[in-house]
């Protein structure tokens, strides 16, 4: 690879990672089972996406394609991890909210409920979820999963209810 | 546009976790590549540093004990490229871009990596006997005096059963790793 390729590749790697970085670490928060966990898989969604990204011929989005190399290296992370045990129920029970619904913590309490609760779901229903989450429309989530639209559309409605299920019966808790 | 009150809150929620720095991100980026260019280039730097050295020993001194044992450790070379690419065949990239494809990748590098195993001890017994028989050719010792030596002792009597050992720790790793894409591709594959 020459300097100037070299140089290209890396600023597109830097515009890509500054406009999607925190959407992928939200995506590999939904796959790890620690913080430090997430940082690796993180830096290994990056490393592929930097050695993808030369193969990128524009059949599809830039987000689509970063989307994919993500959720591949995702599916590749969980292989290699022990098998995935279900979240422990104490890791779902977090202090009651603040007096003060409006409050940070109260929101970082509500955004980490939400995430255990990703984690508990199938794989196949956390992916949508994840990608629906992240703002994807059907027709991306199914390029980027690889499956047909009104598979992502069966696959969403059943996450959306096993979702519902586990927040609320967190809340029962 | 319809809109969905609970996946907007959900959304919400969702994307306000607290996320890592691209910047550093970047920076791992470069320095991981540069780990996995100095990985992917030691098989061939050990091939030319032993190659070479080989060679060069002919070279200095072309007496049949160089010229025989440069043959065995061109031989030993030959032999791990050769199964080295063979094992490797199918296992560079996936033949589309999809995660079905993916997997089906993955799951070909661990069955790859499950073959390389036995592939692994024999060439490890290939090089203990090329060793052995070119000291048993070029030197003035018995197979028994041989058999008792220090290098013989370090690399084959101690030697070989802890590679042994460690291959078949490797191999149930990778087991274990292939059974949960198995899963994994069976989890996938449910609607």
């Amino acid at each position: 690879m020459t300097d100037a390729a070299r140089a290209e590749l890396e600023q597109r790697l830097t515009a890509l990672l500054a406009a999607n970085g925190a959407a992928l670490g939200r995506l590999a928060a939904s796959y790890a089972t620690s913080p430090s966990d997430r940082d690796d898989l993180l830096q290994e969604i990056s490393v592929a996406l930097w050695q993808a990204l030369p193969r990128f011929r524009g059949e599809c989005t830039e987000r689509t394609f970063l989307f994919r190399i993500a959720h591949n290296r995702c599916i590749a992370h969980l292989a290699r991890r022990r098998p995935v045990i279900p979240l422990d129920d104490s890791e779902l029970e977090l202090p009651d909210p603040a007096p003060n619904a409006e409050s940070a913590l109260s929101r970082q309490q509500e955004g980490e409920r939400l995430l255990a609760a990703v984690r508990r779901l199938p794989l196949n229903y956390r992916q949508v979820i994840v990608l629906t989450l992240e703002g994807l429309d059907y027709r991306e989530i199914a390029q980027v999963l690889g499956i047909g639209e009104s598979n992502v559309g069966v696959r969403l409605n059943r996450a959306r209810h096993l979702l519902r299920q586990q927040l609320t019966s967190g809340d029962e808790r | 546009m319809t809109t969905d009150l609970e996946l907007d809150s959900w959304r919400l929620q969702w994307q306000r976790q607290p996320v890592r720095g691209a910047a550093e991100l970047k920076e791992s980026v470069l320095r991981e590549t540069r780990r996995t260019k100095v990985a992917l280039l030691a098989p061939a730097a050990v091939t030319a540093i032993i190659g070479g050295w080989a060679l060069l020993q002919v070279w200095l001194s072309p007496v049949p004990s160089a010229i025989s044992l440069a043959i065995g450790v061109w031989t030993c070379i030959a032999f791990a490229w050769a199964g080295s690419l063979w094992l490797a065949r199918g296992t560079w990239r996936p033949r589309a871009e999809t995660t079905a494809e993916f997997l089906a990748l993955a799951i070909r590098r661990c069955e790859s990596s499950l073959r390389a195993v036995p592939f692994g001890i024999a060439l490890y017994a290939l090089e203990l006997a090329v060793m052995f028989l070119w000291a048993l050719r070029t030197g003035t010792v018995t197979p028994t005096e041989l058999a008792g030596s220090p290098p013989i002792i370090v690399l084959g009597w101690l030697g070989g059963p802890i590679f042994v050992a460690g291959a078949v720790w490797y191999a149930r790793r990778k087991r274990a790793e292939l059974n949960r894409l198995l899963e994994l591709r069976r989890q996938l594959g449910e609607d």
